[in-house]
């Protein structure tokens, strides 16, 4: 089928000529990288034989030039102030003093217009809450985590919140189609227009589930451009400490959201990751008299209101004994 | 007699293929040894290789030379700012015209259905990463395909005074002027045709606007980012 497709063909296809039937071989072959490739080259070549008009690249580019210019500029111009003169101060430090000065009266501005302009909502240790946002959307902050949300409602643009630990969404679909977004501490931001979804981002990485709908992520790290996914219901992307972005696919998504009933499930569950649960919900450092426990897996759904109970169920599950001094649990044998 | 020359030249020539499977040419080779020497030289390079028909294509979506123009220059600007000739190893040309098509479509979208205008920000995210949509391929030429027919398909008059203001870029009063028709009737006539046009997108085209092309983030995101990244 693929050979099908030739320059005339998508030459057609570029005119409006194509039949639906063509149409469908040439989205088969499209699903080919490389033919993705060879579809703008034509695409590229095709315009060139049927230029609507000849643009001026010489004014295009005097334009360009200037616009990188200003750019450069007002990049120079950031990290001038950032960084240590080396040079000798004495003919410059009335200036210096000026522009240090109006750095600080800006950054002062800067940090001060963020107190005001945001407020953050925050849950200790072992507590949950449920928050109605100034839209009617519902989110349920896990325990130990913060949501940072405009203090005088969302305006008119867009939605958009900062969220450290962990948060379970349900998400108002607006009239005017306002889009939410959602950002965590490691580059990921999902983006969406009425949703259910969990996003947890602890010190042990950061996971996006959804449960209901459809939600873009977006994921920029320092070292790469910026990514774009696409959730279906059940999907789950996690990011962990490093950097590393993993995709998974999950049948009960409601699963993740299970904490806002106190309920814990887990399925083969190791203890390592058990760990990093109790240090994240109730500040408890776990200690492991034996290694090879870390290793071990729990398998089991249950209601815990508290870090005891939390620790009996647990226990009895592993069949492990525990002891707990002040904000240190020891689990053995 | 001359436009007989040049077609048989085109087909003849042994560096074209008229039938032959496809074959992918890194045609950005002699650009990208330009980067690698001095930035700005391949920016030029690059440039002057694909303003035009990166404009022709832009000027099928939006149907103004002006705006056309603008947004092929902010691809290029943000291609600059994003060092995007270090992260491109494909192929820059299929780059090129699918963050141009990207910013044409979201440019519709803004000004057929109203909404608010995205920031820099936002527009520099909808420039491609990674490997492109078959399906998004398609569903761009055919949207063009279809502004087009929409613009065929309007009454002679209402078409000429419809690609003066929009695509020449004519003030009313020129356009008066030239036609012989009030400017009353000119506004008439635009109204008429931005409507069809509106009438023409919102039919079906935008199902995967929703979660597609649809990045956003408030400029103070970046912000964020830098400070949380400091500590």
């Amino acid at each position: 089928m693929n050979q099908l497709i030739t320059k005339d063909m998508l030459f057609e296809h570029f005119a409006g000529r194509s039949t639906a039937l063509q149409r469908t071989s040439i989205a088969d072959w499209l699903k080919q990288p490389a033919n993705q490739i060879q579809y703008m080259v034509w695409l590229d070549e095709w315009e060139r034989h049927n230029l609507q008009y000849a643009a001026d690249d010489d004014k295009g580019l005097s334009t360009l030039m200037n616009r990188i210019d200003a750019w450069e500029q007002q990049q120079r111009a950031g990290t001038l102030a950032e960084e240590p003169q080396v040079r000798p101060l004495r003919v410059r430090w009335r200036w210096l003093a000026a522009a240090s000065a109006v750095l600080c009266l800006t950054a002062g501005l800067y940090a001060g217009r963020q107190s005001l302009l945001y407020r953050t909502e925050e849950t200790a240790f072992g507590e949950t809450r449920q928050l109605t946002l100034p839209d009617g959307s519902q989110v349920t902050l896990n325990a130990h985590s913060a949501l940072r949300l405009p203090r005088f409602g969302f305006g008119d643009k867009t939605r958009t919140v900062w969220l450290t630990g962990e948060a379970a969404f349900s998400i108002k679909h607006t009239p005017t189609h306002q889009r939410f977004t959602v950002h965590t501490n490691r580059g990921v931001e999902v983006i969406v227009l009425g949703t259910e979804f969990d996003v947890s981002d602890r010190p042990g990485g950061t996971k996006v589930v959804l449960s209901k709908g459809a939600i873009q992520l977006n994921y920029s790290s320092p070292s790469a451009p910026v990514r774009q996914l696409r959730l279906k219901p059940g999907d789950a992307v996690s990011v962990d400490p490093v950097g590393q972005l993993t995709e998974s696919h999950t049948t009960q998504p409601a699963i993740s959201t299970a904490w806002r009933d106190h309920r814990f499930v887990f399925n083969s569950t190791p203890v390592h990751e058990i760990a990093n649960l109790l240090r994240d919900t109730y500040n408890l450092q776990v200690v492991l008299k034996d290694q090879a426990l870390g290793e071990r897996r729990v398998t089991g759904s249950f209601q815990a209101d508290d870090a005891d109970e939390f620790l009996q169920v647990v226990a009895e599950l592993l069949e492990i004994n525990y002891r707990q001094k002040d904000n240190t649990v020891t689990f053995f044998e | 007699m001359a436009e007989h020359i040049l077609n048989t030249s085109i087909t003849s020539s042994p560096f074209r293929q008229p039938n032959g499977d496809p074959v992918v040419l890194d045609t950005d080779y002699l650009i990208r040894q330009a980067f690698a020497e001095d930035a700005r030289r391949g920016c030029e390079l690059l440039f002057r290789r694909y303003y035009r028909p990166l404009c022709s294509q832009a000027v099928r979506f939006v149907h103004s030379r002006d705006v056309a123009e603008d947004l092929v220059s902010e691809v290029f600007l943000s291609f600059w700012k994003n060092q995007a000739h270090q992260h491109i190893t494909t192929s820059y040309q299929a780059y090129l015209y699918a963050a141009v098509r990207n910013r044409a479509y979201t440019y519709l979208r803004q000004e057929f259905q109203q909404e608010a205008s995205p920031s820099q920000a936002e527009l520099d995210r909808t420039d491609p990463v990674g490997s492109l949509d078959p399906e998004q391929l398609l569903q761009y030429t055919e949207l063009y395909q279809r502004i087009e027919d929409t613009v065929r398909t309007l009454p002679p008059q209402c078409q000429r005074v419809f690609v003066m203001s929009r695509f020449e870029g004519k003030k009313h009063l020129e356009i008066a002027d030239e036609l012989k028709i009030s400017p009353k009737t000119i506004e008439a006539h635009l109204s008429r045709a931005l409507a069809k046009l509106r009438q023409v997108l919102q039919m079906g085209l935008f199902f995967w606007l929703t979660c597609f092309t649809q990045p956003s983030t408030s400029p103070m995101a970046a912000c964020i980012g830098q400070t949380s990244v400091a500590e």
